[in-house]
């Protein structure tokens, strides 16, 4: 219906000229001849030999000049070429490819950049720990771990579209995928590349490569005649970018003569359809470790964490009591500890022990630790600490309660009042204690010992005075007798105590007044008469009779001082200690 | 069976009836949103002429006067297009004939077909019986079609489709 008038007359094709020339040469040469000035004898002579070489050349000749014909045999040459080896074409083409090159190495690099990001931003969180677990379980490295996870993805659809037309050659999805109108999206999937290229006003091969809707990544790759686009679940790798590339390069190539002459019949493409599922299978691979790698990492995070707890808690506490167990027995004096350690699974402490110093497992058992869990190996030895020499020396000399042992420097002291024995013996065993370099004794009468001397002073102090003449105990006297009584008790309990023996006398006496047999006579009865009226206050054993004290035959001074003759007093006396302690 | 991918282009000036005639057409999938939003609607049309179903994609554009001539791009790849005009507005069919000229300025022949459009709306037709003629002198398959009333649109679809076909045998 179009009118063919307007449009300039082709060049005559050149398969009608060509076609007498190769069926019938010998008709061709009359015409020709007849076109010559008229040869002479050479010429004819020459057309004679070489006619048939001259018609080939002539013919190549037109050959070369007829484009046609030269494309014609310039890729079948090409086709050849490539066949036998792509080589030296590749490399003739190289400069032209150069840039392509480029560009899909500049975005690999964007890929691993981006994955790499991806690990940064995971590694401190929870799928970070969970990742460095996997690693450390696998033993692979943690940066393989995360790009097997952060590359995690499926290919849902792969849409083959025609480029020229946006018309869908082929369709694949995942059996799970729910696909809206394929070909309408194709036809949509080219007009948004116009859109885009429209929009932003790039140059017609830049394209829009990727386009993100929330999980769903779309991923074209165009081709000369051909889109390819993918629609992706999750983070794909670079390498599926190569993978739609290479696809797109083999199916262009498979197709080429149906692209260059497309009718709209889609169904020829089938023949790509394995090339297209082998892209939606990468998915597959992906997915199988997605699948699972989490809730393996999961559980046994869990059973890790469980374990922590039954084990790991009392394994704290043990670890936290025998640490102060430690500390005490290397603050406690007699123990040194040369070595602690865990060793098959139970601590074991080795060290050395005086007799003297604290048990090691009575200590263990207030740290709440068993010798299942410890195992103490001690090694006797004498320790020099002024303490332990003191104690090995009371221990040796067994010294009775008058005695005070005490070191001053390396010097043991013993003060007080021992038997004799005691002292001989001490001084005997004393010098060869360990620790004990020099011995001094001070010894003591008993009623000089520190601890009594002064309770005796206050016995012998009191006088119960009587009337002169008289010796019976009026109202004074009887209060003072009863602090006297009072005071022996004391220094009687402070005796026991040292394992002494007190004996108590009272004495009385008389003033120089008046007849000394009368005088005599008072002394004894003023003497009875106190030792009576305390009897039942105290121990009889104590009192072991009255006495009478001697005349005092100087003068008196004065009343005050006759009036202090008139008087009884207690007399103590303390033997010294007896029997010799048996040694322990 | 012979099953064919066509994509077909609507032409025409704003407002002359394209997308309505494509709505009566087809059973749209896609919300007309698009339109306005990326310029471009595709919707998917099955015919079948003899032995041949054809899956016509219709393409249709959206926007003002002047990008119509930018978006003759968007016949890359087309088997044929649809102009539109309205026949209450005779200036729409000068647009109509300056974007055929356009498209056959292009390599190819595209078939294609003129549908003078609101057909519904007789009393206020203003293109004459002469220019219709005229365009049918010219070799013009001219369809008066009513996307209102849905008179002669599967017409007008089919005629396409067939010269299609007859094409591209
Ligand atoms: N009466 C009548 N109105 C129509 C017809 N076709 C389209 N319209 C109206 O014309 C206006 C523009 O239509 P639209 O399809 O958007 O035109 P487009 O810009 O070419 O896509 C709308 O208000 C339509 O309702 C028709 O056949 N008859
Ligand atoms: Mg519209």
């Amino acid at each position: 219906m179009t009118p063919d008038v307007g449009v300039p007359p082709k060049p005559a094709p050149p398969a009608p000229a060509a076609a007498p020339e190769a069926t019938s040469p010998a008709a061709e040469p009359p015409s020709r001849r007849a076109a010559e000035p008229p040869p002479d004898g050479l010429t004819r002579l020459r057309a004679i030999i070489l006619g048939r070489e001259r018609d080939a050349i002539r013919r190549l000749e037109q050959r070369m000049e007829d484009p046609a014909a030269l494309a014609q045999a310039v890729e079948r040459a090409l086709t050849t070429s490539v066949r036998r080896d792509p080589r030296p074409l590749a490399d003739a083409l190289f400069p032209v490819m150069g840039p392509a090159i480029r560009r899909a190495i500049s975005q690999a690099l964007a890929g691993l950049l981006q994955s790499v990001n991806s690990a940064l931003e995971q590694s401190f969180s929870l799928q970070g720990l969970a990742w460095r677990w996997e690693a450390l379980r696998t033993g692979s490295s943690y940066g393989e771990v995360v790009l097997r996870h952060t590359l995690l993805y499926r290919v849902e659809q792969v849409f083959l579209v025609h480029r020229e037309s946006g018309l869908l050659l082929a369709h694949l999805t995942t059996p799970t995928v729910d696909a809206q109108a394929p070909d309408m999206v194709a036809g949509m999937l080219t007009a948004i590349q116009d859109f885009a290229r429209d929009s932003f006003q790039v140059a017609q091969e830049e394209m829009l490569e990727t386009m993100q809707v929330g999980e769903l990544t779309v991923w074209v790759e165009q081709g000369s005649r051909t889109l390819l686009a993918a629609v992706i679940r999750g983070h794909a790798p670079v390498e599926l970018r190569v993978e739609l590339q290479r696809t797109l390069e083999g199916i262009e190539l498979e197709h080429a003569p149906e692209l260059t002459r497309f009718n709209g019949d889609a169904s020829v493409f089938n023949r790509s359809r394995p090339r297209l599922e082998a892209l939606l299978l990468m998915e597959t691979r992906g997915q199988a470790g997605a699948g699972k790698t989490p809730w393996r990492t999961w559980i046994l995070l869990t059973v890790a964490l469980a374990l922590l707890l039954y084990f790991g808690i009392p394994a704290m506490i043990r670890q936290h009591r025998w640490e102060q167990y430690l500390t005490r027995l290397r603050g406690e004096p007699g123990l040194v500890v040369v070595h602690a350690a865990r060793e098959n699974g139970r601590y074991v402490v080795r060290g050395l022990r005086d007799p003297l110093a604290g048990d090691p497992a009575a200590i263990l058992q207030q740290h709440r630790l068993t010798d299942e869990e410890v195992q103490g190996q001690w090694q006797p030895y004498v320790a020099l600490l002024p303490g332990f020499v003191l104690r090995r020396a009371e221990r040796a000399l067994a010294p009775p309660p008058t005695i005070t042992l005490s070191l001053s420097g390396d010097t043991l002291v013993a003060a007080g009042a021992a038997p004799l024995a005691w002292f001989s013996r001490a001084g005997g065993m004393a010098p060869a204690l360990s620790g004990v370099g020099s011995y001094v004794e001070h010894r003591m009468a008993p009623r000089e010992l520190p601890g009594l001397a002064q309770l005796v002073a206050a016995v012998e102090a009191r006088r119960v005075l009587f009337a002169s003449g008289s010796a019976s105990l009026d109202s004074a006297a009887i209060q003072e007798a009863e602090a006297l009584a009072g005071e022996i008790s004391r220094l009687d309990s402070a005796a026991t105590l040292l394992r002494l023996q007190l004996g108590v006398v009272f004495a009385g006496s008389a003033d120089d007044v008046g007849n000394e047999d009368i005088n005599e006579r008072l002394r004894q009865l003023r003497g009875e008469a106190v030792r009576e009226r305390l009897l039942p206050r105290l121990p009889p054993t104590l009192l072991s009779g009255a006495a009478t004290l001697p005349p005092d035959t100087t003068a008196a001074p004065d009343q005050a001082a006759r009036a202090l003759r008139r008087s009884v007093r207690a007399l103590v006396s303390l033997p010294d200690p007896a029997a010799p302690e048996p040694v322990p | 069976m012979t099953v064919l991918e066509k994509k077909i282009c609507m032409m025409g000036a704003p407002g002359v009836g394209k997308t309505s005639l494509v709505r009566r057409f087809v059973d749209s999938v896609f919300s007309e949103k698009y339109l306005s939003t990326i310029g471009v609607k595709i919707d998917k049309k099955s015919v079948t002429v003899e032995d041949t179903t054809l899956n016509l994609m219709l393409w249709d554009l959206q926007g003002e006067e002047r990008y119509q001539w930018v978006r003759l791009q968007y016949l890359r790849g087309a088997s044929g297009y649809i102009l539109v005009a309205d026949g209450t507005r005779p200036d729409t069919l000068e647009i109509a004939l300056g974007l055929q000229e356009n498209a056959a300025g292009r390599a190819e022949q595209l078939p294609f077909i003129l549908c003078l459009n609101k057909a519904d709306l007789w009393g206020q037709w203003g293109i004459t019986a002469t220019q219709q003629e005229w365009l049918k002198e010219k070799g013009w398959t001219v369809v008066q079609t009513s996307a209102k009333s849905g008179d002669s649109v599967e017409e007008a679809f089919l005629s396409l489709a067939r010269q299609i076909i007859a094409q591209g045998t």
